[in-house]
Parts: structure tokens; C-alpha cells; sequence
């Protein structure tokens, strides 16, 4: 078995993990997701109605 | 010296590192709001399609308009109150974060903990209506 290859890539796998979560989420970020997916959904929903509209009133 | 150990502890050093740095209450809100916001991505679409195909169902039908098409109505009416609990969801998120970065200090773990029910409510809702088979 190559020992220092899976070492240092268990180590490498784990940095990552650490980093990842040892970030703190700001609340301005989660504001920002916020606003972000309200908005998104609103006009996800708008499009659709309009196209359930031009569906309804196809020729 | 046993190598397989020493990944052992260390392995175990940094999982109680992350227990104790990555999981604060505001992690855990953001976390869910973004698997809402994911989900809602996955699901709508296809709620859409079906919406979509009440409509064609109906213009065939020669109804066509919404109040010839009861099937279309209602479909979008389910479809708003999906909506407005995803919404509901980001709201709750984000006046938590307001709250804390005005430094109010709301009780973070108990909104956590509602936002958490409220998206398995929305995870439920969203399967049960046959727009999710899988849980994210």
C-alpha cells in the first residue's frame, strides 16, 4: 500500500471538509439567498402562469 | 509507528473541530434555505408541466379560458400554496439574519429548528403532490 499517497489524500479530503464548514455563513449571505430565491420563484411563477395562459388560449 | 492510527486521530480531530466550528444555527438555517431554494428548482418545473398540460387538456376540450378550465385553476392554486410555503421559509431565513446581524440576538436554535420543520413540511408537500421522488 502507498501510505503517504492515501495519507496525504485522507488529509487533503479532510482540510477541504474543514474549510468548507469552518467558513461562517454571514446573515447578509443569508439575506441575500433569501431575497434571491423569493425573487427567483416569483418570477419562475409569472412565466409559467403566462405560458398556461398562452396554452389555454391557443387557436 | 501505526500509520492507520494516526489517520484515526487525526481524522477524529478535525471531525470534532467541524462539530464545533460548522454547525452554528445561522450554518444550519442557511443550509436549509438553500436546499428549499435547490428543491423548489427541481420541483416546480414539474408541477409547471403538469399545470401545462391541464391547460392543453382544456384547449382541446374548447375551454379556453380559466373559468371553462376548473383543472387548470386548481392546479395553480396548489401550486401558489407550494409557493408560498417555500416563501415562507426564505422569509423566515432572512428576518432571522436581520435579527442577528442587527444584533438582536433571536433564540438562532429555535428559529433553526422551525425552518427545519417548516422545509420538511414543504419536502413532504412537494413529494405527496408527485413532484419529488427523492429526497434531497
Amino acid at each position: 500500500m502507498n501510505w503517504p499517497l492515501i495519507i496525504s489524500q485522507v488529509v487533503a479530503a479532510l482540510l477541504k471538509l474543514a474549510e468548507d464548514a469552518g467558513d461562517p455563513v454571514s446573515p447578509e449571505q443569508v439575506m441575500a439567498a433569501s431575497a434571491d430565491a423569493i425573487s427567483a420563484n416569483a418570477a419562475r411563477r409569472a412565466a409559467a402562469r403566462g405560458a398556461n395562459t398562452a396554452e389555454l388560449e391557443r387557436p | 509507528m501505526n500509520v492507520a492510527k494516526v489517520c484515526f486521530a487525526g481524522a477524529a480531530v478535525l471531525v470534532l473541530y467541524l462539530l464545533l466550528s460548522g454547525c452554528s444555527a445561522m450554518q444550519a438555517i442557511s443550509t436549509t434555505n438553500n436546499a428549499v431554494a435547490e428543491t423548489t428548482k427541481v420541483a416546480m418545473p414539474r408541477w409547471d408541466a403538469a399545470c401545462k398540460s391541464r391547460a392543453t387538456a382544456c384547449n382541446k376540450a374548447g375551454n379556453k379560458t380559466r373559468e371553462t378550465c376548473p383543472e387548470l385553476v386548481r392546479c395553480e392554486k396548489d401550486q401558489d400554496a407550494a409557493y408560498a410555503v417555500a416563501n415562507s421559509i426564505h422569509a423566515a431565513a432572512a428576518s432571522a439574519a436581520l435579527a442577528a446581524a442587527a444584533g438582536k440576538g433571536p433564540d438562532l436554535a429555535a428559529i433553526a429548528k422551525q425552518v427545519a420543520a417548516k422545509a420538511a413540511a414543504y419536502y413532504e408537500l412537494l413529494k405527496k403532490a408527485g413532484f419529488l421522488e427523492v429526497l434531497p
